[in-house]
């Protein structure tokens, strides 16, 4: 399965793709994005399973990110990482289309769970 | 309004980002300006706005903010670059910026967060406001949270 991951932080990014190595998806292709709208090139000329993206980014946040993912593809996991934690916000980025989130700092251990879940492994 | 929010909900939440992403343990100290005037800083800033609007800076030295790059990059800390010192102290200003966020009343919007390069300590701790200090590694960190003057 491959993987995108959106994050405007390269050490976030980094701190992501480590962290999956300890997750169901160890071993995953990742390919990386600094950009929502670097993210919609790449999702548009990849075939991704699951989407991990950032929520506060410059210029296309990690919402309208989803909005526009979720235009084109019903399918595809996302999980949004953030460190927004207030429910009402989570709810709303539930209802626009992301499947679950993660707030950050997270352990791996946080990550697969929500991994897990999102694509039906029993854990 | 005021943030009403506890300093020991702040150094909650400091310490729990320094230890799950850096691995590093982020301990409470008095404040000491007698130790940091003569120091440079490096310094991240986000900024909150709604029912509360200001914003959280974190500044530390140049060594320990070189080492909390090389703590995410997963390099030695001769190696890391000073663009990914700038991205790893914005991190985690975001992540002390968006979990004290969530401790507000109502509805409030995070800005990006900026590095500003190396500053004077005269820059990182501005009258008036209400600052926590840390050590770690020998270093100093300084967490601020400024209300905006209305």
């Amino acid at each position: 399965m491959n993987v995108l991951v959106v994050d405007d932080s390269a050490a976030m990014r980094k701190i992501i793709i480590s962290a999956l190595g300890k997750t169901e998806l160890r071993g995953a292709r990742t390919i990386e994005a600094a950009t929502g709208k670097e993210g919609l090139d790449k999702f548009l000329d990849g075939n991704f399973g699951i989407i991990l993206s950032d929520w506060n980014m410059p210029e296309m946040d990690g919402i309208e990110f989803v909005n526009r993912v979720r235009k084109v593809d019903s399918r595809v996991k996302i999980i949004m990482i953030t460190t927004e934690g207030t429910m009402g916000k989570l709810e709303s980025a539930l209802d626009g289309g992301v499947d679950e989130y993660v707030v950050k700092p997270f352990t791996p251990e946080t990550l697969d769970r929500k991994i897990k879940k999102v694509l039906g492994v029993k854990s | 309004m005021k943030a009403d929010v506890a300093p020991a909900k702040l150094n909650e939440i400091a310490e729990r980002v320094w230890s799950m992403v850096l691995g590093m343990k982020l301990s409470p100290v008095a404040c000491d300006p007698a130790r940091a005037e003569a120091r440079d800083f490096v310094l991240g800033k986000i900024t909150i706005s709604g029912n509360w609007s200001g914003s959280v800076t974190l500044g530390c030295s140049p060594k320990l903010a070189r080492d909390a790059a090389a703590a995410m990059f997963g390099k030695k800390a001769a190696e890391t670059e000073p663009d990914e010192i700038r991205d790893a102290l914005g991190e985690l200003t975001n992540m002390v910026g968006g979990n004290f966020k969530t401790l507000l009343k109502g509805e409030h919007r995070l800005s990006v967060p900026d590095v500003v390069g190396t500053v004077p300590y005269g820059e990182v701790v501005p009258p008036p406001r209400e600052h926590l200090w840390f050590e770690c590694k020998g270093g100093v960190v300084i967490l601020s949270v400024l209300e905006q003057q209305k």
